[in-house]
C-alpha cells in the first residue's frame, strides 16, 4: 500500500511558503483528516514557524556588534 | 551633506548595529556579518561621491550591505550542488520507499504558552539551523527569519521554485528532529 505522508508533509510545508492550489488543500485536508502523524507534523512545522517570526520581529531591537567586533572594523577603516 | 561630512568612523558609532542586525537576520552567521558591515563601510567610503543626500544615511548604507549579502550567497549557493544535497540523496531518513513515515514523528502536543518556554525552544531552533548544511542554512534563513518572499529568495539563488520548496521541507524536518533531540516535542 501506499501512503501520502512524504506529499503531505511537502505540502505541510509549501503552504507556508506559497498558496496550495484548490486540488493540493482538498488532498492535505483529506490525509490530515485519518493521519495522526502527519497531524502532529502539520503542528510542529507550524509552530517551529510562528516562533521563528516572533524572534525575527524580536532580532531588530537585539542585535549589537560586541566590543571586540567593533574594533575589529574600525581598525579596517580609514581613521578620522 | 557634503562629502566632508563622510565618516566611516561615525558611520560605524551610529548605525554599526543596525547594519549588524540587518546581515545577523539575513545570514545567521556573526563572522560573516561583521565582514559584511565592514566591507558595506569601506565600499560606502569608496563611492561616498553617489550619497546625494536625498535618502537617509542609514537607508543608503543598508541598500549597499543588501547587496553584499545577496552576492555573498549568491556565491555560496549554487543550484546544482543544492539540487544534489536536496534530491539525490540516497538515504531519505524520512519517509521509507512506499511514502510512509519510516519513524513515527513524536506528538508536539504542546504549545508553549509562556514566554520563558517559547524563547527557551527558540533559541533551541536557532542552535539547530546553525548545524544545517551550508546551503540549505542560507535558504532557510532567509525565508524563514529575514522573512523573505519565495519569489524574491528564487530570484536571488537563482533556484527554481520546486528545488526552493524541496529544500524549504527537508531543512523543516531537520530543525523538527533537532528540536526533538533536544526535549521538544513528546512521544507518543
Amino acid at each position: 500500500m501506499n501512503h501520502y505522508c512524504r506529499q503531505a508533509s511537502r505540502l505541510v510545508s509549501d503552504r507556508l511558503d506559497r498558496d496550495l492550489t484548490l486540488r493540493e488543500r482538498l488532498h492535505l485536508w483529506l490525509h490530515l483528516a485519518m493521519c495522526g502523524l502527519c497531524r502532529g507534523n502539520a503542528r510542529a512545522l507550524k509552530q517551529m514557524h510562528r516562533l521563528l517570526r516572533e524572534r525575527a520581529a524580536q532580532m531588530d531591537d537585539d542585535a549589537r556588534l560586541d566590543a571586540e567586533q567593533r574594533r575589529r572594523i574600525a581598525e579596517a577603516l580609514p581613521p578620522e | 551633506m557634503t562629502a566632508a561630512e563622510h565618516s566611516p568612523q561615525r558611520w560605524l558609532q551610529e548605525h554599526g548595529d543596525a547594519l549588524y542586525g540587518y546581515a545577523m537576520r539575513q545570514i545567521g552567521d556573526r563572522e560573516m556579518a561583521v565582514d559584511l558591515v565592514q566591507e558595506t563601510l569601506l565600499a560606502g567610503w569608496r563611492n561616498r561621491q553617489s550619497f546625494d543626500g536625498r535618502a537617509k544615511e542609514r537607508t543608503w548604507l543598508t541598500g549597499i550591505l543588501r547587496h553584499k549579502i545577496i552576492d555573498k550567497i549568491r556565491s555560496l549557493v549554487r543550484e546544482r550542488e543544492l539540487v544534489q544535497q536536496a534530491e539525490n540523496d540516497p538515504t531519505d531518513p524520512w519517509f521509507a520507499p512506499n511514502g510512509a513515515w519510516l519513524e513515527a514523528p513524536s506528538a508536539w502536543r504542546f504549545e508553549p504558552a509562556a514566554e520563558l518556554e517559547r524563547r527557551r525552544m527558540a533559541d533551541q531552533i536557532e542552535a539547530c539551523i546553525a548545524k544545517l548544511p551550508l546551503r540549505h542554512r542560507l535558504v532557510f534563513q532567509a525565508r524563514e527569519v529575514a522573512g523573505e518572499e519565495t519569489a524574491e529568495i528564487c530570484k536571488r539563488l537563482e533556484l527554481s521554485p520546486t528545488n526552493f520548496h524541496v529544500v524549504m521541507h527537508r531543512a523543516r524536518l531537520a530543525l523538527r528532529r533537532c528540536l526533538e533531540q533536544h526535549g521538544f516535542g513528546e512521544r507518543k
